[in-house]
């Protein structure tokens, strides 16, 4: 009896911490949204009405479009690379059993543990030193450190589910090692390929603690734009654009979960 | 691929794929921090063109109560709000990995969101639901328990919250990872050898995913200690974290020589708190707690 | 046996890991049209020799040959061998008759050609109908099955099967064995398969290779290595068997150290003898031979028989006998019984 008041006790107090949590997650994106899409020129919640009109404001504010399309460009770009690069590094890791590849593998992952108040020092300091400091360079390789660790990350989880049978199989029926990694390999890493991208384009998207540090003049990214703009004042004009920013993220994961889901593997 | 292959050409293959990403760390990570370290010990109070060597910078820091009660702040923060995601990220962890994964797949875009959502976003979220017509003071109001709009932001309890949902997503996706790698059996068999549920908890799943809770546990420590942006804007011109002083000498005073010396007793202080903490926590930890 | 029927040849073939010797030494051909079985405990180095055969793993030494062909050094990709994984390894982003036809491409075979090849195989495997599903969606039967036809499809020189039972279930596992068994004969396949027991090599092999701890024990039909083991361990490893200790004398009859005497047509010496359960009868059947009064330790029912452990003086029998209704000995019981002479085996006594 007493047994049975206890575990339903627990499970009462579990499930109020679960609603709480996931309230308070995504309480912050939903009041953006809704106070958005105010008619009134003040931030209230609830809104007192609907209307696009900041929406609209948002799109003919050159400021704000310009630093979206910069966004937008650093974080494709950045995506690329890290892929690229996180693949390719991954990729040996997997398949090289020797000492010393954990200390490998945390090294790729430690971006994710350095304070990004102080490889944003260094990173400027550095950049002054060898000529990189103010531009697009310059920020395109900070983001491409700190969504490395995302990829390869990502990739790691992927890889070690994958079952390297299906390569010998292959092998065995004739298909050339090219052959394996175009046909068997990369069609089964592709989940994995999609989500380390995803996390790697929102991770670069929404980044503000290093591109504070990177942005300069007219390449300033739009959460660096949103930031400055809170400081000053905050008005409806300010949460629709991060609305949008909103909008982008959910987007790209729900796109990604899509195409991902469409061939649960295995 | 196969291991027919010529173990020289593996090995060449092996450091063609690597050498990029190592690269890039070696010259984007490495040798920036290593800058920082360098520039840390100038003595004037600028990096360019500097040269010597001296204690100044780390003499200025530690001579002054101000800067040492911000460094006890910021270390109190970083700790109240790990056990804080702790506490809320354990029960939510630990429910995703044992739902059916239909299931959980839903539910893990309801974390994976806020988790990638820039943060100027999410804090300006809670400017707005803190703020004088907000919905946490159309609450109060609507409850009678105030007349008037209070101020609910430019507190510590405020930074403290909005720090704490920044970063729950990080706790709850490491504790939900290793408690997928417990088998639940162990579970069911703990069960039926009497043992309560907090006691199955306690002496089952908590040791087994202690990793899980220590890589949260020290990801979500060092990120607090060195945020910047939610203590300058959820708490105000009074509200000060190391992080955010280093980013003033960096981008305001362009004092760089002591922002870095700020940045290295951050990095050196997270560390020896990190190392004191596991060294606490970890061994008791995995041997299981003690609940009666 | 002719040079020109050998298909598969390994010569003195080793690997070491480390220092570690995972297959000492095995020499072995494999005729054309052969079942040959490696039949061995697990890390005996079995499936190691078959990964060495499809090309997976580099020996340290030795050599390889198909067909009288070197293919030592030749990559996976071109050797000409089929194989059947353990799990399958069915491509789990293809249909069944894109998984039968990935092998064909590569080879570029055009395409009438393939499709005509892809029916042809699916029809013997009596998979035709689900040519358009999912591995997933297959049974574990169905999915061995369309593992069988990829590696066939590219009709290859050698078939490998590594342990292709060992994911089913009993019932299954013994129809499919026969339904393979079939098909292997039908194609005249000469196959190299590996597996950890004995039922199945003693029904489907032509020869039997008893591996332990990378060495080969003995080479064989099913008929002698389980009638006349070459060592303790095929013995013990393949049927079941009481164990004898003891020593031979110059008439050949042997006498264990627990004083049983059984004859047998051995030289002199130190010996060690095998009793097979099922050559161990009640005495009435073999009113002819000397009867010895046992001790029942044991009795365990198996349906078609009952297994007894007996013991005579200090010597340990299994019995494998049926007994009438009611009439079935407990534990503590004397019995008599006969030693049938024909089943007595002779191991050589290893150094």
């Amino acid at each position: 009896m007493s047994v049975d008041l206890h575990d339903r006790l627990l499970s009462v107090i579990g499930a109020l911490v679960r609603w709480l949590v996931y309230a308070m997650l995504l309480l912050p994106a939903i009041i953006v949204v809704a106070t958005s899409l105010t008619p009134g020129t003040t931030l209230t919640f609830p809104p007192p009405g609907i209307s696009l009109r900041w929406y609209i404001a948002a799109w003919e504010s050159s400021l704000f479009m310009n630093a979206l399309g910069l966004s937008l460009k650093l974080a494709a770009l950045a995506t690329v690379c890290s892929l690229v690069i996180g693949l390719a590094a991954t990729f040996a890791l997997d398949r090289h059993a020797f000492r010393g590849r954990d200390l490998i593998q945390s090294f790729l992952l430690s971006p994710l543990l350095i304070p990004t108040v102080v490889l944003g020092l260094g990173l400027i300091q550095f950049f002054v030193w060898i000529g990189l400091n103010q531009t697009f360079a310059g920020l395109l390789l900070g983001h491409i450190v700190i969504t490395l660790p995302y990829v390869v990350r990502t990739l790691t989880a992927s890889m070690v589910l994958f079952d390297r049978n299906l390569e010998q199989a292959a092998m065995s029926l004739r298909a050339t090692p090219t052959t394996v990694i175009r046909t068997i390999t990369i069609p089964l890493l592709l989940p994995g390929i999609i989500s380390a991208m995803v996390f790697a384009f929102v991770t670069s998207f929404g980044n503000v603690t290093l591109s504070i540090f990177l942005s300069y003049e007219d390449k300033i990214t739009l959460p660096v734009h949103v930031l400055t703009y809170v400081e000053q004042n905050y008005d409806p004009l300010v949460a629709a654009v991060s609305s949008i920013v909103i909008f982008v993220t959910v987007l790209t994961i729900f796109l990604a979960d899509r195409l991902s889901g469409s061939k649960p593997v295995i | 691929m196969s291991q027919t292959a010529d173990p020289r050409y593996d090995r060449i293959n092996f450091i063609i794929l690597i050498a990029p990403a190592m690269l890039l760390l070696v010259v984007f990570l490495v040798l920036p921090m290593a800058s920082v370290f360098r520039a840390s010990f100038y003595p004037g109070t600028t990096a360019i063109g500097s040269s010597g060597f001296s204690l100044n910078q780390y003499y200025k820091f530690f001579a002054d109560s101000f800067y040492l009660s911000v460094l006890m702040e910021t270390v109190v923060y970083a700790i109240i709000t790990s056990v804080g995601c702790l506490l809320l990220g354990f029960p939510v962890g630990y429910s995703l990995a044992r739902l059916p994964p239909a299931k959980r797949r839903v539910r893990m875009i309801l974390i994976i969101v806020p988790l990638t959502l820039s943060l100027v976003v999410v804090v300006f979220g809670w400017l707005v639901l803190l703020g004088r017509q907000g919905l946490a003071n159309n609450i109060l109001i609507g409850l009678g328990l105030t007349n008037t709009p209070k101020q609910l932001l430019f507190n510590r309890s405020a930074v403290l919250v909005v720090l704490v949902q920044q970063f729950l997503p990080f706790m709850i996706l490491s504790v939900m990872n290793v408690v997928l790698q417990i088998d639940p059996v162990l579970e069911q068999a703990s069960t039926s050898l009497r043992a309560r549920r907090l006691k199955t908890f306690a002496k089952i799943v908590i040791p087994l995913a202690a990793p899980g809770i220590i890589s949260g546990f020290t990801l979500i420590f060092v990120m607090t200690a060195s945020a910047f942006v939610t203590p300058r804007l959820i708490g105000g011109p009074r509200t000060h974290m190391i992080g955010g002083l280093v980013y003033d000498e960096v981008l305001i005073t362009f004092n760089w020589p002591f922002g870095a010396a700020m940045s290295f007793i951050l990095l050196a202080v997270g560390l020896g708190i990190l190392a004191t903490v596991s060294a606490l926590i970890v061994r008791p930890l995995a041997r299981g707690l003690h609940v009666r | 046996m002719q040079a020109q029927n050998v298909v598969v040849s390994f010569k003195n073939i080793q690997k070491t890991y480390g220092g570690v010797k995972a297959v000492a030494a095995i020499s072995l051909d494999i005729r054309k049209g052969e079942l040959v079985c490696l039949l061995g405990p697990s890390g005996c180095g079995k499936t190691t020799t078959l990964r060495m055969l499809a090309g997976f793993i580099d020996p340290t030494g030795g050599d390889i040959s198909i067909e009288g062909q070197d293919v030592t050094k030749l990559p996976a990709y071109r050797r000409d061998i089929g194989i059947v994984f353990q799990n399958y390894a069915l491509f789990p982003h293809m249909t069944v008759a894109k998984n039968v036809e990935y092998g064909l491409v590569n080879i570029g075979m055009r395409k009438a050609e393939r499709r005509e090849r892809i029916q042809d195989i699916l029809r013997r495997v009596e998979l035709q109908h689900l040519s358009d599903r999912y591995p997933r969606a297959l049974s574990g039967g169905q999915q061995q099955r369309v593992a069988l036809a990829r590696a066939l499809a590219l009709q290859p020189k050698v078939l490998l099967l590594d342990e292709p039972f060992s994911n089913l279930d009993a019932q299954l596992r013994v129809r499919l064995r026969e339904d393979l068994h079939g098909l292997i004969k039908s194609l005249n396949m000469t196959t190299l398969f590996v597996t950890h027991d004995q039922e199945e090599a003693l029904t489907l092999a032509d020869r039997i290779v008893v591996m332990n701890q990378g060495l080969v024990e003995q080479i064989g039909s099913p008929e002698e290595v389980y009638d006349a083991p070459a060592s303790r361990f095929v013995a013990q490893f393949i049927g079941t068997c009481a164990l004898l200790e003891g020593n031979i004398d110059g008439s050949g009859l042997f006498t264990s150290n627990g004083g049983l005497r059984l004859p047998t047509k051995a030289n002199p010496g130190p010996a060690t003898v095998v009793v097979r359960p099922e050559f161990v009868r009640r005495a009435d059947e073999l009113a002819t031979l000397q009867a010895h009064h046992a001790r029942v330790e044991a009795s365990d029912y198996h349906g078609h028989v009952s297994r007894l452990q007996l013991s005579i003086g200090y010597d340990q029998l299994l019995m494998d006998a049926r007994f009438p209704v009611g009439m079935k000995p407990q534990r503590g019981d004397t019995i008599k019984i006969a030693i049938d002479p024909g089943g007595v085996r002779v191991v050589p006594n290893q150094v």
